[in-house]
């Protein structure tokens, strides 16, 4: 169990010297439980309390590193079985399956295709992770130095085979990929060629017991790399193994478990696959391997995977914009409000109820409410007219008074020298919109 | 030090509920729906038992839908301005559980249907087809106020499930439904809380736990899926936990929300790299559908065929083993 | 200018006026108060006046000008956009008169909260000795300074280390002589060294007084102290004039920072707001301002800014630093103040920037910080200020509650006063409202504790349901529809003591709804900082905007305060005034003040992301969770 403010607080010094740059002990007690800071900040604490409060601190899932350089992914190092919790950190990676028995050109196509794919998303970029180097016809050895030749992703080997495994890593062993994987059968081996090549290695157990033996052992051995693969190859089961790992790992601190997994999608065609996908996204996979190499299919697990690596502590957020509410024209009213996503939903429901088509003008105030973003300078005269200049409102309606909330009444004034704008001053409360527009919006218009 | 599989051990399970009455239970219904009963997260079947998996409702409008793209509309154009009709073909052909049948035309936006050609439709689907119903009205408080008693009475004792009972407005869904012997769904906008005020509000209105639903408003995948995925998982612990007031069965509106999606109908010369549209639909339908799954849903509530038996076969493979 | 004339018919006052001018110019001169929280933008929407006869126009620029329409009444204006041109007749509905800024006798100092037994020895923060002097001979060549001091150390030798300033000396010389070395000397406590502050005749039955202040956002409070003996002689309170430029302190701050000059302006009125309360005050106890020597303040870090003329601007910015903690004693003649202008001025020490001197005010003089219980402070004023810990840590939070309970922005509710309901029960059997008012009086609004017990009632008969909404079909004429939303009268006209009913509507109950879910959910959510939960707190205080005769068991039923066994929770009142009166009299209070407020952990609130959780979750009556209130029965 993590140690508890009040736990830390009562070994440190309680002087409230400040030397920390947090203004209480307490305050610093706090910060140190939540991990944001660190026991060295305080020159006053004592060795026995330094002591006391170490054990406390290792984190319950290593994070695991493939591949080197600016396409190195980082995996695991999750803190929560729940992201709601917290957030998941290091999202998935998704591992595109390249078999080795595919004529080269068709193999080489395949990789440069998936190296290539990328979907552009909330104004950022997010492609393919890994190149899974699947040995099907015993020429993994062969195959592995054009793959990484061709390859700007980090590779997944896999094969059980040791030759195979020895001759790719004496040719790509530079470019750190993963070994897949050791199992009971070859596991002197498999541990010694990842020791010998410094690469994170998969261990594979046939179940889940087998797995925590063989992860054992390979800790023993002075493994600290790892990743985890149960055989689960149905949904079902991988559901559960996926599940009991991260328990084991984050509740029970399962030193054997405490490390990434890696899973499969599994589906007798695609869209099968991309449920499968899902399922592994959602529920703890620190891989995905996949044959999928379509964009359509590649888009939905990227966004799958976008979605639940999400920080959900975030205030829920809209984006900022023009959104309809029934079918506006351009004379429909158009009303400001912030990108809250419960502030924004009550007013497009109570506008959605007041039998009137408008528009809704989203502010960008960082997921606050009307009132706190106005307190904290975020719904102000500026970011107001910028949005109302730049998302395009202008174009589509053709008069020019829009509906501020009733709490900012006293923006008004200013807002109309910066928009030149017509500003109507609305309801206090969201749920006064229907009456509203009743009866004052048309005497108030311009 | 062998290895113990790490179970919690849950104090209680999510509320059982049974959708729709046979002759025997004085309706007409030919089938009727159970859900709930989990007693562990999504089925996680080393720690307790799923005995009612999740089901899968086909909307339908009462009206022709306006703009739906050619991959959905292809399958619907036969049926749609025939309610009957649509909903026979949701059952017969797609194999839906239940039909949720949405009153848009009630909207006074749009058509603004009156409450007795409301009423005239529900009867219609009720004879069409033997599966229970959920039926939704068009989202106008004031209009849903004025058709909701009569759609309400036009199913009676069908043991349907009435759509939706929100804070600001849950009396007369309330009333109707506790006059017709009718579930009713409770809607909160993507908040755990307010989804917990509106099952105390409507419980103190005399519905009992097993007559309520829950429904989260949501987004598809890509738009909101992430602030849903975790109520619906949040509300599952809760239940699980012993909360009585966040133990109903959830729902959640998967279709509208997929096809509502930019990335589920831009064609392909305005999003070249999508990929081609034919299947794109289908696949966000799907995706979302499998994520709700996973954070705890219930009752699912679909559109595309394709995407309807997609997800049937992800829910039987997560039911066996 | 052409003068004319605009006849305010309920109050039966006719003022002149130049054409040019807006209604709502003339009103503030006439004495007549409308309401207006924008400082005359029309953007507030408060002041709106009914012409009944002639007519006005619309200012230059006129903003949110509403073209009068005839109706049966007449025409509805905001008087702030309107400029007279002729003479007209003006009615002010209820809605558009101004907070009452009537000043009103302070409630007696918690007496729990005031026990100088805590502090000894008494020693004031300005203390007057009346010393005879030996005058100089040529035996006795000590300086006039070295005099003093020896005269002074002759009373009580603590008075060393101290010093005395230019002014002062100057005046000294001259000041024995002419008083034949008979002279009444103030000593400041100005910190580790004292201060010679005054030197004046000595007359006989001459007194020394203090005052306290509480500057809270709405409401200001004053008490005047014999500093010789401890001893109150009487208090009063009102209004803060503040309000006219913002309901809280963010929108005062916005306020300040749009043009030049108000910050002064913003100054001015609390001085002006004090000036009234002590001009009665002194009138009333017959006492001069000269011989009101010390003063200590508590108030929120804004309102002491604004005191002092300190730009509050940072304080609304993350992460809301205030300029100090702990000031320095200041004179009350630079702050404007209407006393000796050597007067000692004492302010509490902040935590942060929104958890103030009140707060550190209010944990002295509840003495938590020396109990091993753990105690909760609950101050309820504009913002619900929270502390909790013991004699090993403090912490605290600040949550914007609103002013609802103090009465701003709820139309049916008053301060404290003649009239006012302070206990109310709604009894549907007969349709009929049992009330108890301030003096008996017949109700003319209801104060905050009839607020809680309002809601306790109206939640109880099914009024409103659990999530608020008043139910307009309730079986009751009461309950009905107002313009826009629903509406339950609790008064009708042959009750009230003013010609139209007095009700309660939706949006007054969402934000009472609304400050007490950020209270309780402060609470909830500080407490979990630590692990802990609300049944664990030993002892809880609540102070701010509620009488001691707040029924606590109502107060839990509506989820304002967690269930924890009654007995545990005190109502003390206005504890800010109660420390400030601590460290007017008690230099053990002084430093005290300062240890308290350098020792609490401030906690912000708004960047804790289970706070909108808990908000929402108790947005209702009591709570979602019903589980943390078994005690109360819904």
């Amino acid at each position: 169990m993590a140690l508890t403010a009040m736990d830390i607080y009562k070994v440190l010094p309680q002087t409230n010297c400040g030397d920390c740059g947090v203004p209480t002990c307490l305050a610093f007690a706090m910060k140190l439980a939540q991990g944001q800071a660190s026991l060295d900040a305080c020159p006053h604490v004592t060795d026995e309390a330094a002591q006391a409060l170490s054990g406390s601190a290792a984190p319950p899932m290593k994070t695991v590193t493939i591949g080197t350089g600016e396409k190195a992914l980082e995996i695991g190092g999750q803190t929560v079985l729940f992201r709601h919790e917290e957030t998941f950190y290091h999202p998935c990676g998704i591992a595109i399956q390249v078999n080795t028995s595919l004529p080269q050109d068709e193999m080489t196509e395949r990789i440069a295709t998936a190296c290539a794919m990328a979907f552009d998303r909330v104004g950022m970029t997010f492609g393919l992770d890994l190149i899974a180097l699947c040995d099907d016809d015993g020429s993994l050895a062969q195959k592995a130095a054009v793959a990484a030749e061709v390859s700007s992703l980090p590779l997944v080997l896999m094969s059980d085979d040791v030759a195979a495994m020895k001759g790719a890593l004496e040719v790509c062993a530079g470019g750190r990929p993963l070994i897949c994987a050791a199992t009971a059968a070859n596991f002197e081996e498999m541990t010694s060629l990842a020791k010998q090549f410094n690469c994170p290695l998969v261990i594979r157990g046939e179940n889940l017991e087998q797995l925590y033996e063989l992860s054992e052992q390979a800790i023993d051995a002075g493994l600290e790399d790892l990743v985890m693969d149960s055989s689960a190859r149905d949904i079902s089961s991988a559901l559960q193994d996926q599940t009991i790992i991260r328990r084991a790992a984050i509740k029970d601190k399962v030193k054997a478990f405490g490390f990434p997994t890696l899973g499969f999608a599994v589906g007798d065609d695609e869209i099968g696959k991309i449920t499968s996908g899902c399922e592994l996204i959602a529920k703890y996979a620190g891989i995905l391997v996949t044959d999928l190499i379509t964009r359509d299919a590649l888009l939905s697990l990227v966004t799958a995977r976008l979605n639940i690596y999400t920080d959900p502590q975030k205030p829920i957020q809209v984006e900022s914009g023009v959104y309809e509410v029934g079918e506006p024209d351009a004379s429909s009213p158009v009303l400001i409000t912030t990108n809250f996503s419960l502030t924004y939903y009550t007013v497009e429901a109570d506008t959605s109820a007041s039998d009137r088509a408008a528009w809704i003008v989203v502010v960008d105030t960082e997921g606050t409410s009307v009132l706190t973003a106005w307190a904290a300078e975020d719904f102000t005269t500026e970011t107001i007219a910028k949005t109302i200049r730049e998302c395009g409102i202008e174009d589509k309606v053709e008069h020019r008074n829009a509906v501020i909330p009733g709490g900012v009444a006293v923006l008004s004034g200013e807002l109309e020298e910066e928009s030149g704008w017509h500003i109507v001053v609305g309801p206090r409360e969201s749920a006064g919109i229907p009456a509203f527009f009743k009866t004052k919006y048309a005497e108030r218009i311009a | 030090m062998p290895f113990t599989v790490p179970k919690e051990r849950w104090t209680a399970e999510v509320q059982t509920v049974t959708i729709g009455a046979t002759e025997a239970e004085g309706g007409t219904r030919t089938s009727t729906v159970t859900i709930g009963g989990d007693q562990s997260l999504p089925f996680l079947h080393f720690e307790g038992d799923t005995p009612y998996g999740p089901v899968i409702a086909v909307e339908i409008l009462d009206e022709a839908p306006q703009g739906w793209p050619e991959p959905l509309a292809e399958h619907y154009r036969d049926v749609w301005g025939d309610p009957a009709a649509w909903a026979q073909k949701a059952v017969e052909e797609f194999g839906a559980d239940m039909i949720c049948l949405r009153l848009a035309s009630a909207d006074p936006e749009g058509t603004d249907a009156s409450a007795d050609d409301c009423a005239t439709t529900i009867r219609s689907v009720v004879e069409a087809v033997g599966v229970p119903l959920i039926i939704w009205g068009c989202g106008n408080d004031d209009k849903d106020n004025e058709i909701m008693p009569f759609c309400s009475e036009a199913a009676a004792r069908e043991r349907c499930i009435l759509g939706s009972a929100t804070e600001g407005n849950y009396k007369t869904i309330c009333a109707s439904a506790l006059a017709d012997g009718h579930l009713v769904i409770n809607e909160s906008p993507l908040d755990i809380n307010i989804q917990k005020q509106v099952n105390i509000l409507v419980t103190d209105m005399g519905m009992k736990p097993e007559d309520i639903i829950m429904y989260q408003v949501t987004g598809g995948l890509g738009y909101g899926v992430e602030y849903a995925y975790s109520i619906l998982e949040r509300t599952r612990l809760a239940a699980l936990g012993g909360d009585r007031m966040l133990q109903m069965p959830m729902l959640s509106i998967v279709g509208s929300e997929a096809w509502r999606v930019k990335e589920a109908w831009q064609s392909e010369d305005e999003a070249p790299e999508w990929g081609p549209l034919e299947r794109r639909g289908i696949i966000w339908e799907a995706a979302t559908a499998t994520l709700f799954l996973h954070a705890g849903t219930n009752i699912l509530v679909m559109w595309h065929p394709q995407a309807v038996s997609h997800v049937r076969h992800h829910v039987a493979g997560l039911l066996s083993g | 200018m052409p003068t004319v004339n605009i006849t305010f018919e309920d109050y039966e006052i006719v003022a002149p006026a130049e054409t040019g001018e807006t209604i709502l110019e003339v009103a503030n001169r006439a004495g007549v108060r409308l309401a207006s929280y924008c400082g005359g933008r029309g953007v507030c929407r408060q002041c709106e006046v009914v012409i009944t006869s002639g007519a006005v126009q619309p200012r230059d620029r006129a903003h949110g000008y509403q073209q009068p329409g005839p109706d049966a009444q007449g025409m509805s204006v905001l008087a702030c956009q309107s400029v007279v041109t002729e003479d007209v007749t003006v009615q002010i509905p209820l809605r558009s008169r101004a907070e009452d800024f009537t000043i009103r006798d302070t409630e007696p100092l918690p007496s729990g909260l005031v026990d100088l037994a805590r502090f000894l020895p008494i020693s004031a923060l300005t203390r007057q000795f009346v010393l005879t002097l030996p005058q100089p001979s040529r035996e006795d060549t000590v300086s006039d300074l070295g005099r003093l001091k020896r005269g002074l150390l002759a009373e009580d030798p603590e008075v060393e280390p101290v010093t005395i300033e230019l002014p002062v000396l100057r005046e000294l010389p001259l000041s024995l002589r002419e008083n034949d070395f008979k002279v009444a000397v103030a000593v400041t406590d100005s910190g580790p060294i004292r201060k010679i502050s005054a030197v004046r005749p000595a007359r006989a039955g001459q007194s020394s007084l203090g005052l306290a202040i509480d500057v809270g956002t709405s409401n200001v409070a004053v008490q005047l102290v014999d500093l010789a003996t401890g001893e109150t002689r009487g208090g009063g309170m009102r209004r803060n004039g503040q309000i006219a430029y913002g309901e809280d302190v963010i929108s005062r701050i916005i306020w300040t920072q749009q043009a030049a000059g108000r910050l002064d302006q913003m100054g001015q009125a609390i001085r002006a707001t004090l000036s009234e309360i002590l001009s009665y005050l002194y009138n009333r106890y017959e006492v001069a301002a000269e011989d009101v020597i010390a003063v200590a303040v508590a108030g929120n870090a804004t309102m002491i800014n604004f005191l002092l003329g300190i730009d509050s601007t940072p304080i609304r910015r993350s992460p809301h630093t205030p300029p100090a903690s702990a000031l320095p004693v200041l004179e009350g003649g630079k702050l404007g103040l209407d006393v000796h202008p050597q007067a000692a001025v004492f302010c509490q020490p902040a935590v942060s920037g929104f958890v103030g001197g009140d707060i550190t005010a209010g944990v002295l003089a509840t003495g938590m910080y020396e109990s091993e219980e753990l105690s909760l402070l609950v101050d309820v004023g504009t913002n619900g200020e929270i502390v909790v810990g013991n004699n090993d840590w403090l912490m605290a939070a600040s949550t914007s509650a609103g002013p609802a309970f103090e009465g701003v922005g709820v139309e049916a509710a008053m301060p404290a006063a003649a009239g006012a309901v302070t206990n109310l029960y709604y009894n549907p059997d007969k349709d009929v409202v049992e009330y108890e008012t301030i003096d008996n009086q017949p109700p003319r609004g209801i104060c905050g504790t009839g607020l809680v017990e309002m809601l306790a009632s109206l939640a109880a008969t099914g009024v409103i349901d659990r999530s608020g909404n008043i139910d307009a079909d309730f079986d009751s004429p009461r309950a009905r529809q107002a313009d826009y939303e629903p509406e339950f009268v609790l008064f009708w006209p042959d009750e009230a003591a003013i010609a139209e009913p007095i009700s309660i509507r939706q949006h007054d109950i969402d934000n009472l709804l609304r400050s007490k879910a950020a209270v309780l959910a402060g609470i909830t959510v500080l407490l979990a900082n630590l692990d802990l939960a609300a049944a664990e707190i030993e002892r809880m205080y609540l102070a701010g905007a509620f009488g001691a005769s707040l029924d606590v068991d109502k107060a839990v039923a509506i989820g304002l305060l967690p269930d924890v066994p009654r007995q545990r929770i005190q109502v003390v009142g206005n504890s800010a005034l109660a420390g400030a009166y601590l460290a007017l009299m008690c230099r053990a209070g002084r430093r005290e003040a300062n240890a308290i407020a350098s020792s609490i952990t401030y906690v912000d609130l708004s960047t804790d992301v289970r706070f909108m959780d808990e908000f929402v979750a108790s947005n209702f009556i009591p709570h979602t969770d019903l589980s943390r209130f078994p005690s109360v029965d819904v």
